[in-house]
């Protein structure tokens, strides 16, 4: 019997700019049976944005052989979203994933997106509804295997975890006997746009 | 019968066990598969494989090249087995070294976790 392929999700720019969200994405999303993606576009403008000493996301990915989804056609198309989204419109179909990970959601038009079968969809509340508890166990781990200047603790990484993913430490609360740090950031109003669930379909066939 | 085979993945299971109030999906799955079957008077057989991946479905969930798992095989860095003249990778194998993979990526990147969660 074939193996079902794993679901697409291609990365904004706001999302690869953000090393923890990146990782658990990245690291996760095999773990839980999908994968990420992102185009040159994203990954230059990832770079305008981070941090001034931040490891660059294109180090990142040479290093380990991480290969860009093309660069899509936006000539004459996406009328209904702003200018300076349509690039990334454009590539999120041209990798052929499904999910769109973005923090602005509301920054994409909701019939570009339904044209093109893409969902927009929040990181936060595409992580905690599917990144499996093994998962994000797992990456917890390498977080806290990864840190030892100084030693932080798994219940440590999870309890930070919630400032930026309140939704993700919400729906693994139980895995530390630990209280969530509070979030600085209010919780952006639109969290998803499109048609596709976020949530796992049955893969059964 | 109209489908003639179900395939319940690990992920099917462990994507269950996350939210264990609610009935699992896989479960209500087979007990319909089963249902149908039996309606149709047809014997259901129950049995398991070792779950293996192609040198290309490695390459599609790491985002990895097809050259590069190719070199990675070759160096050992990642074991497959061959099945006749084919490479084919152990689903256990291929967790093993998403998971090396992703370690080297956390130390790597450890300074801009710590700043980003911490800072």
């Amino acid at each position: 019997m074939a193996e079902t392929p794993s679901t697409r999700v291609f990365l904004d720019a706001n999302v690869i700019a953000k090393p923890v969200t990146r990782t658990l994405l990245m690291a996760g999303g095999p773990l839980s049976d999908f994968h990420v993606t992102w185009s040159l576009t994203a990954e230059q403008e990832a770079i305008r944005h981070m941090r001034p000493r931040a490891t660059s996301p294109a180090v990142i990915r040479e290093r380990f052989d991480f290969m860009l989804s093309p660069t899509g056609d936006v000539a004459g198309r996406f009328a209904a979203t702003s200018e300076s989204d349509r690039q990334i419109l454009a590539d999120t179909e041209a990798s052929g994933a499904q999910f769109l990970i973005t923090e602005d959601v509301d920054d994409f038009a909701e019939e570009d997106l339904i044209a093109l079968g893409i969902s927009a969809v929040n990181p936060d509340l595409f992580l905690s509804l599917r990144l499996t508890r093994d998962a994000y166990s797992s990456v917890i781990d390498l977080f806290a295997r990864g840190q030892v200047a100084p030693p932080t603790t798994p219940s440590e990484f999870h309890s930070a975890i919630a400032r930026q993913h309140p939704k993700l430490f919400a729906a693994h609360a139980d895995l530390y006997d630990v209280k969530p740090m509070k979030s600085p950031h209010p919780t952006p109003t639109v969290l998803f746009r499109g048609m596709h669930p976020v949530q796992r379909p049955h893969l059964g066939k | 019968m109209s489908m003639q085979s179900l395939t319940i993945t690990p992920e099917d299971v462990r994507a269950a066990q996350d939210r264990p109030s609610t009935q699992p999906a896989w479960l209500d799955q087979i007990a319909s598969y089963v249902q149908r079957a039996a309606a149709e008077g047809e014997l259901v057989t129950l049995t398991t494989k070792r779950r293996m991946l192609t040198p290309a479905q490695v390459a599609d969930r790491t985002g990895m090249s097809r050259s590069t798992i190719s070199r990675k095989i070759a160096s050992g860095e990642l074991r497959a087995i061959k099945v006749g003249n084919r490479n084919r990778i152990p689903y256990e194998e291929y967790l093993r070294f998403w998971k090396a993979t992703m370690g080297e990526l956390v130390e790597v990147t450890a300074d801009d976790l710590r700043a980003d969660l911490f800072g």
